[in-house]
């Protein structure tokens, strides 16, 4: 069972600038239509788990964030987290899980997934009552953050935090090495008592505190693009205009 | 009184009627009468809901208006909803930080919203459940106000000057969330107010 869903948006998005000086990077648009990343975000959570109630955490111009949803039906609404400060990613969850229970997906409100990639994450996590950490495959030397070192039978082991070339070599996987691809499953109750550090992402920090209470490892294989560059926004919208990748109006 | 099932508090500048800038509940009488009989309306039960209107009225801290006569036609305008069973109470805050008439001028009174006092006030006086509680608010000082005294839920309607909050408020949450679902509009909140009741 998913008791709720977190969507991360509160963050300044400086990486896309001048994209985002004036806009929260999930409200970047996708396509001809209009639809933002956070739409996309939203379309697919209400397609797979209609009755999970959603929260999206706003901050940097949430007015912006909040006025985009004057026209949605108030059912298809979701409930917001205002920052007024903004916290990070780490105290947020720790905020949230002190005013709710349960199984809580988080998801990066920057990450565009495939369709098909998330529908068959959604029907493996409702398959167990484990956490879940989604990681996928990466360079070796492009990894920059958390490395997950997973057991054979896809329990996570570690986090190790690195950077850059200093990752280590992974001789089961060659050049490949796996990396934190921006979803999670959390018990809410694992983390209420995590002393979170300002402006704290989903540190390797977190992530080992979090997993006291094994984290199973879900392999992302479909095509996943977490906003980080013109470039990759560009690819992107290219990846979403396939077939079957277009979201549906109310 | 203490058996209610839910109590609702309502601001009442933006809320009541529409925003009209200090003072603007001396024009806002006929508006309230209309919004507080949908309310009711839309949520029927009324033995059953408790509904308090909390203000911060800062007209005469500004000197717009002497504060007796304005505590005066405040009061009279209130207790009018009240005798015609509109509302159950309310509680209004004349003090501002920086008041030009200086008996008004008081910077941690406690009562005037985002603090808690006036919520406070009406919960232990009617014996209402917190977590049974909602507050409808068009300012983020509002629904702020509401998590301070521990109520369930939050409703903000959607406006260009809904997350204005002064330095002062913004240190008083640093660390913190505030939850809330947000409303077109007054009409709009009804609804989502009536989803809200029904889920608890």
């Amino acid at each position: 069972m998913i008791d709720n869903i977190l969507i991360l948006a509160a963050g300044r998005g400086v990486r896309l600038h001048p994209l985002t000086i004036d806009k929260p990077k999930p409200l970047l648009e996708i396509d001809s239509r209009g639809t933002t990343i956070l739409d996309r975000i939203l379309w697919q959570c209400r397609s797979l788990l209609p009755e999970v109630p959603v929260y999206i955490n706003v901050g940097f111009r949430a007015e912006k964030m909040l006025l985009h949803f004057r026209d949605t039906p108030h059912k298809f609404r979701p409930s917001f987290l205002y920052e007024p400060d903004i916290l990070g990613p780490a105290a947020t969850l720790v905020q949230f899980s002190k005013n709710n229970r349960g199984r809580t997906l988080v998801i990066y409100g920057d990450l565009i997934l495939s369709s098909e990639g998330f529908s068959k994450f959604v029907r493996f996590a409702k398959s167990t009552e484990s956490q879940i950490i989604v990681c996928h495959y990466r360079e070796r030397f492009k990894a920059r953050s958390e490395v997950i070192s997973s057991k054979p039978q896809n329990t996570m082991e570690k986090i190790i935090e690195h950077s850059g070339f200093e990752v280590p070599f992974d001789s089961e996987t060659d050049e490949l090495i796996q990396v934190s691809s921006g979803l999670f499953l959390i018990h809410l109750s694992n983390v209420t008592d995590f002393k979170a550090l300002r402006g704290e992402s989903f540190s390797p920090r977190l992530l080992n505190f979090i997993n006291s209470d094994a984290m199973s490892v879900y392999l992302w294989e479909d095509w996943r693009f977490a906003i980080d560059s013109v470039t990759n926004l560009h690819q992107a919208k290219l990846k979403i205009a396939l077939p079957g990748e277009q979201e549906e109006t109310f | 009184m203490g058996t209610m099932k839910h109590s609702i508090f309502l601001d009442a500048d933006g809320v009541l009627w529409p925003e009209m800038g200090p003072g603007g509940l001396l024009n806002g009488m006929v508006e309230a009468n209309m919004r507080l009989t949908k309310l009711i309306e839309t949520l029927g039960n009324r033995e059953e809901i408790f509904i308090g209107v909390v203000t911060n009225q800062t007209f005469a801290a500004r000197g717009e208006m002497p504060y007796r006569d304005f505590k005066e036609k405040v009061f009279s305008l209130f207790d009018k909803l009240k005798s015609d069973m509109l509302i159950d109470d309310y509680r209004v805050c004349f003090h501002h930080p920086n008041a030009e008439y200086l008996p008004l001028r008081i910077i941690d009174c406690g009562c005037r919203k985002p603090q808690s006092g006036m919520i406070d006030s009406l919960i232990s006086q009617y014996s209402l459940l917190p977590n049974r509680s909602i507050i409808i608010g068009d300012r983020i000082t509002d629904i702020l106000a509401g998590k301070n005294a521990r109520l369930n839920s939050a409703v903000l309607l959607l406006g260009n000057r809904m997350l204005e909050m002064n330095q002062s408020a913004i240190q008083g949450v640093q660390g913190h969330i505030i939850p809330f679902k947000v409303a077109r509009d007054f009409l709009e909140s009804l609804e989502i107010l009536k989803a809200l009741m029904l889920h608890d």
